[in-house]
């Protein structure tokens, strides 16, 4: 048998003249092509599990599909160039597809310099550093951010499995193979890609007599990632939770399990990608394999991104177990083991650096990698000494074997979700922290602890049916029917006049699995800024990925910024006077006060009316100019109207209850305003504990008696881990929100200063403890006047007034509103405003 | 040459596959490609086929393309013997 590794593939020229398809042909192709249109339709409109770049996209390759079956053998690689290049510019415009491919090319063509391999990569990697200063923003580009990711994926694994191949010849070095390799057709909409080894897809171009049924394995696959996304979507509306809403063993089980789960939208985007490869002739093998199922930590790594590990095993494994075996063969796979998670852990960062534009350097990301490389390399040590029962076609051994793998299974599932879980934990003494709450069973809880065990024993029977059952290799039209029945039952489920007739529940269940809405865990994470962290917009969010891939460099919290300094203490951080910055796409100026207003004397103008706003990044108007903001909108309308009157804006960007208290004690007596309005939002009574359990954590002294009294009866410490501290003090979140209320209450009325308390809604809906009726009748009890702009924003959708789609704060066009609904407030009762 | 098919082949099934029948480990069945042989038993077979017939692996030979079946192994020892 002859192993030329350099011979030409096999397609190119098989059959020597071109016969025009039979009947059988043309049905199967329909049947294809009809399973492929269901596939797309479901990803991109049904189910919108891809964003609206997969819809012209989808047509594109409907038709390039049709047109690439029936092209003689001889042209299909070239038609595949074609059709791959060409989808560059069909989703990114002529410009910046431009900019992609010129790029592209232009580094596809740095691997054909003649001479010596070191210069050639000594070339490459400086061009390939050019372009890194470039993505982190050392260097100015000409073209648009948004390919970044595009090219990254293109080329950041890809090129080092390519120049590893084309150094040690495994396979033919020609210009379509090159193109065809880096420009894959279903990469250009799928950042998050595979890394497809190029020897293995060089030489996976399948026979032509087999076409059909090759294809058809691709559509399955297809089919499978669509469900997987499917179960991805259900899962992430609803088991997801925050670290803070762990307070008993239920949601601590809750939170272990969601994680791990949470990996089909990388399984199924794998399987939908490779597919769609398979399905113009291509015959990839799987990249995830009953993952799942692992019956040991070795096992899980071979079946969990199968071309990672290929990657690993091809570039760093095999060459470091033959450079160290001279050491013996368990040192050599030991030190091999752990140089593979090395590389692992560097090249995940590497990924992300072309993706974000940052370095991924994550104490838990680190730790979870070095954790699983521990348990490998000794299952590893293990396996060199007993090497695992293989089979080839009938399952062997009894009952109890096999009992005893699937405990063996259920056992490693358990263990990667706990590990998972610590991964996805912003860090490790937040995940720590949670265990201590495994003593406890809170309300409903008993419900979730049985549900988990349900599910551990369903865990144990599917590894038991798999160990009895090896998936068949069904026939052309056996298997056409099968993925087009699935594909056609999840069409039927996801059309409005079939779920419609559902029950109530269910109805509502598919329509939450139809919307590509961030969950709840995410909109409160967004809400706090934490989006700024790159490795919180990732393989588990892809609308949120490819939103936030949008979103520029500058768009960070005002903390970030020349614009403040932080504070040791209450308010967290103050406004620098005098200075000016860009921030979230305005210029942004503060006073010689130390506000992000107008100046003003120290003193009101005789006759002219002053009140002073305290509140947090409504007030201050993050994201839209200042004269834009509706307090100055208001100041300004008032004043038109002959009244003189001034709004001292003492709104600061993530300022809590406890901040904006701390400012209504430090900073706005000197300005000797006749009233003080509260700006305030549904979200103020969770804020307030954040907070609280943000100083604990510090060990900032605090600054009542009453708050150090508050914090002992909830069982709270300082020192206290800050999700752990607002666990305990979440029950307390009214009476906290309260006494803030209170608290200002009493101020103001030692200054003689009237206080009006104004509740303006958020653009985003939360799932809060506290109602919004309940914080509104929190400032009622204080017996001072309240102005409640509860749906001040009707009308449009709530998105069209986000600042931006990655920032659902109110544009220019939502404080409008604001200040539109305040001003006739202020016409219709003035006295409300100005007087006891 | 057909010595050394039925030495791997034995040295495959009493490795990697005991008490499977050594008729079911035809030339052509997949070992590397349907996941029979993972990283380390493919290690452990290139250390017998090393030692047994005097070849030495490159780390870029080790993979499917030179050891996915007992016929590709075969040629593969065959060629380096020379």
């Amino acid at each position: 048998m002859s192993t030329n590794p350099t011979q030409a593939p096999p397609a190119s020229g098989d059959r020597p003249s071109y016969a025009f398809p039979g009947i059988g042909e043309l049905l199967k192709f329909g049947a294809l092509w009809f399973q492929l249109a269901l596939a797309l339709y479901l990803t991109g409109w049904s189910f919108q599990l891809q964003g609206q770049i997969f819809h012209h996209f989808s047509f594109y390759l409907l038709g390039g599909f049709a047109l690439h079956y029936f092209t003689p053998p001889r042209y299909k690689h070239w038609l595949f160039v074609l059709l791959s290049m060409g989808s560059f510019p069909l989703v990114f415009g002529w410009l910046h597809g431009g900019w992609l491919l010129g790029l592209g090319v232009g580094l596809i063509a740095l691997t054909a310099i003649p001479g010596p391999a070191l210069l050639r990569w000594g070339i490459l990697g400086a061009a390939i550093t050019l372009l890194a200063f470039m993505r982190g923003g050392a260097i100015e580009h000409p073209w648009s951010g948004a390919i970044w990711p595009i090219l990254g994926s293109l080329f950041s694994i890809r090129m080092i499995i390519f120049l590893y191949d084309q150094s040690h010849k495994t396979a033919p070095v020609t210009w379509p193979n090159r193109l065809a390799y880096f420009f894959m057709v279903p990469n250009v909409v799928f950042p998050l890609f595979p890394s497809v080894d190029y020897q293995t897809f060089v030489r996976s171009q399948g026979k032509p007599e087999k076409k059909a049924r090759d294809v058809q394995e691709g559509m399955s696959w297809i089919a499978r990632g669509v469900l997987q996304l499917i179960l991805y979507r259900l899962i992430y509306q609803h088991a997801p939770i925050d670290t803070t809403d762990v307070i008993g063993l239920g949601s601590l089980l809750r939170y272990l399990s969601w994680p791990f789960l949470l990996y089909l939208n990388v399984s199924g985007q794998f399987h939908l990608v490779i597919g769609l490869v398979r399905i113009f002739g291509y015959n990839l093998p799987e990249t995830h394999h009953l993952f799942y199922l692992a019956s040991s930590f070795t096992d899980f790594w071979r079946r969990i991104n199968i071309y990672w590990k290929d990657f690993m095993l091809k570039v760093f494994y095999y060459p470091a177990f033959f450079r160290l075996r001279k050491y013996g063969n368990t040192q050599a796979l030991v030190l091999g083991t752990v140089w593979v998670f090395f590389a692992t852990w560097f090249f995940h960062a590497w990924l992300w650096f072309w993706i974000r534009g940052e370095f991924l350097l994550a104490t838990h990301d680190i730790l979870f990698w070095v954790v699983l490389c521990a348990l490998v390399a000794v299952n590893v040590v293990l396996e060199e000494k007993k090497t695992p029962l293989q089979r080839l076609q009938e399952s062997r051994g009894g009952l109890k074997v096999k009992a005893r793998i699937a405990v063996k299974t259920t056992g490693v599932f358990l263990t990667i979700c706990v590990l998972w879980s610590m991964w996805i934990t912003d860090s490790v003494r937040e995940w720590a922290s949670l265990f201590s709450m495994a003593g406890r069973i809170e309300p409903g809880g008993g419900g979730i602890v049985a549900l988990v065990a349900a599910g551990i024993v369903i865990h144990f029977l599917a590894g038991l049916y798999f160990l009895y059952n090896k998936p068949p290799h069904r026939p052309f039209w056996q298997e056409a029917l099968r993925t087009g029945g699935m594909l056609a039952l999840l069409f039927a489920i996801g059309y409005p006049a079939v779920y419609n007739r559902f029950p109530q529940e269910a109805r509502d269940l598919v329509h939450q699995v139809k919307s590509p809405v961030l969950n709840d865990r995410d909109k409160m994470r967004r809400q706090r800024d934490y989006y700024e962290k790159l490795n919180d917009v990732g393989w588990d969010n892809p609308q949120l990925n490819e939103v936030f891939q949008q979103k520029p460099a500058d768009w960070v919290s005002l903390k970030k910024s020349i614009l403040s300094e932080p504070v040791d203490g209450l308010p967290f951080l103050k406004l620098v006077p005098n200075t000016e910055q860009r921030h979230k796409g305005v210029q942004v100026r503060v006073n010689s006060e130390g506000l992000r207003d107008l100046d003003y004397a120290a003193r009101p103008a005789e006759g002219t009316r002053r009140s002073a706003w305290i509140g947090a990044s409504h007030l201050y108007g993050s994201g839209v100019a200042q004269e834009d903001d509706f307090e100055s909108l208001l100041e300004k309308k008032v004043n038109e109207s002959g009244t003189p009157f001034e709004i001292l804006n003492f709104g600061v960007e993530g300022y809590t209850p406890l901040d904006i208290l701390a400012v209504l004690e430090d900073q706005v007596p000197r300005f000797h305003a006749d009233n003080v309005v509260y700006v305030g939002h549904i979200i103020d009574g969770k804020h307030g504990v954040d907070r609280l359990a943000w100083l604990l954590e510090r060990e900032v002294p605090l600054p009542h008696p009453w708050l150090d009294e508050l914090v002992e009866r909830a069982g709270a410490r300082p020192g206290m881990e800050e999700s752990a501290a607002i666990r305990h003090l979440r029950p307390f979140e009214q009476e906290l929100l309260g006494w803030i209320f209170g608290r200002m209450s009493e101020l103001c009325a030692e200054r003689e200063q009237k206080l009006v308390f104004l509740f303006v809604p958020l653009l985003l809906e939360h799932k809060l403890q506290m109602s919004w009726e309940e914080v509104v009748a929190t400032a009622r009890a204080t017996g001072r006047p309240v102005i409640d702009l509860a749906g001040v924003y009707a009308g449009p959708e709530p998105e069209e007034l986000w600042v931006k789609p990655w920032d659902d704060h109110p544009s220019a066009v939502g404080h409008r509103m604001v200040a539109e609904r305040l001003y006739d407030e202020f016409r219709r009762d003035a006295n409300k405003i100005w007087r006891d | 040459m057909a010595e050394m098919r039925e030495e791997i082949r034995e040295f495959i099934l009493k490795e990697f596959l005991p008490g499977e029948p050594a008729e079911s480990l035809t030339d052509d069945v997949e070992l590397v490609s349907s996941r029979i042989l993972d990283s380390l038993a493919t290690l452990k077979l290139v250390t017998f086929l090393e030692d047994s017939y005097g070849v030495e692996f490159a780390a870029h030979e080790v993979g499917a393309e030179h050891l996915d079946t007992i016929d590709r192994i075969v040629a593969f020892v065959e060629s380096r013997k020379g």
